[in-house]
């Protein structure tokens, strides 16, 4: 089956922070913890972009290599989710993910830690679907309503795509083809380097002889 | 006078040593032995497991038909495909 996956459009994106808040009110996730954010980069400057940031339920995730206490697991659908009543609110995960996605709420006075949450991919957690427990540790399981999360659902502009790395990339590439540009922006050529002004396609490996 | 006393530092004594009996837990679990890099929590049942709810706005399948699943889900990401609804 599929491999879950988000993509940001950077040339759609408004920073309008739509997903942000479909996020919030969608798992009535309390304050101070963010599962999704905007970040702007050169924002103010001709030529901004934004991108919409949160948990990308990576293939090989660094979350789930440090916990100490193995609560994290991947579904078929290659959703990276965790066992809240397993996690000790280390903060391992913390430091291990690139994206900043796992967030602790605070769990008493003196700031104290509580337990970690993070963006779930709209597929609730270990506990029976659709129960009073999920909804309270982990939110809506939208999945298993037949769904796609809810920030790439009401995302204004569909910058933001979420569901089978396949359909969204397809859905990427004939909208970056019909456009004749933004592969340069988010892409190959971002990752890897572009030619000056370049949305070119990477060159051709040499043909073996 | 001596009688008060001793039955107070008693009453105080108790109480320390009665403090410690409140609290919880906090190993893992008895019915869960730790092993190293593998998942220790409870398991979780697939999306397709369940009928899809009162909330599912038309995506129809059931308990236990992966297929199903899989097709409502396939139609919803055409959904974000604006140039599929324009042409």
């Amino acid at each position: 089956m599929a491999r879950m996956k988000f993509l940001c459009d950077a040339e759609r994106c408004i920073e309008c922070n739509g997903c942000v808040t479909a996020c919030k009110q969608e798992h009535e996730v309390p304050w101070g913890v963010n599962r999704r954010r905007v970040v702007t980069i050169n924002d103010g400057v001709p030529g901004e972009r934004s991108i919409s940031v949160a948990c990308m339920h990576c293939s090989d995730a660094p979350c789930m290599a440090v916990c100490p206490v193995d609560c994290f697991y991947k579904t078929d659908e290659g959703v990276v989710l965790h066992d809240k009543d397993l996690c000790i609110g280390c903060g391992y995960c913390f430091y291990a993910c690139p994206f900043g996605a796992p967030q602790f709420p605070q769990a008493g006075a003196f700031g104290l830690r509580g337990k970690m949450d993070k963006c779930t991919f709209c597929a609730g957690g270990p506990e029976k679907d659709h129960s009073e427990d999920e909804w309270k540790k982990y939110g809506r399981n939208r999945l298993a309503e037949g769904k796609l999360p809810a920030c790439a659902e009401m995302c204004s502009t569909k910058a933001l795509l979420g569901g089978d790395g396949d359909v969204v990339a397809d859905i990427y590439r004939n909208r970056v083809l019909k456009r004749g540009r933004g592969a340069e922006v988010w892409g190959w050529s971002s990752a890897y380097g572009a030619p000056k002004g370049g949305s070119q396609a990477p060159a051709a490996a040499p043909a073996k002889s | 006078m001596h009688m008060k006393r001793a039955a107070g530092i008693a009453a105080i004594a108790a109480t320390a040593l009665l403090a410690g009996c409140g609290e919880q837990g906090q190993s893992i679990g008895q019915a869960t032995t730790y092993k190293q890099g593998k998942y220790q929590g409870k398991p979780d049942t697939r999306p397709y497991e369940n009928a899809p709810g009162a909330f599912s706005q038309g995506a129809q399948w059931n308990a236990g038909d992966k297929a199903g699943w899989e097709s409502a889900i396939k139609r919803r990401q055409q959904g974000q495909n604006e140039y599929v609804k324009a042409e």
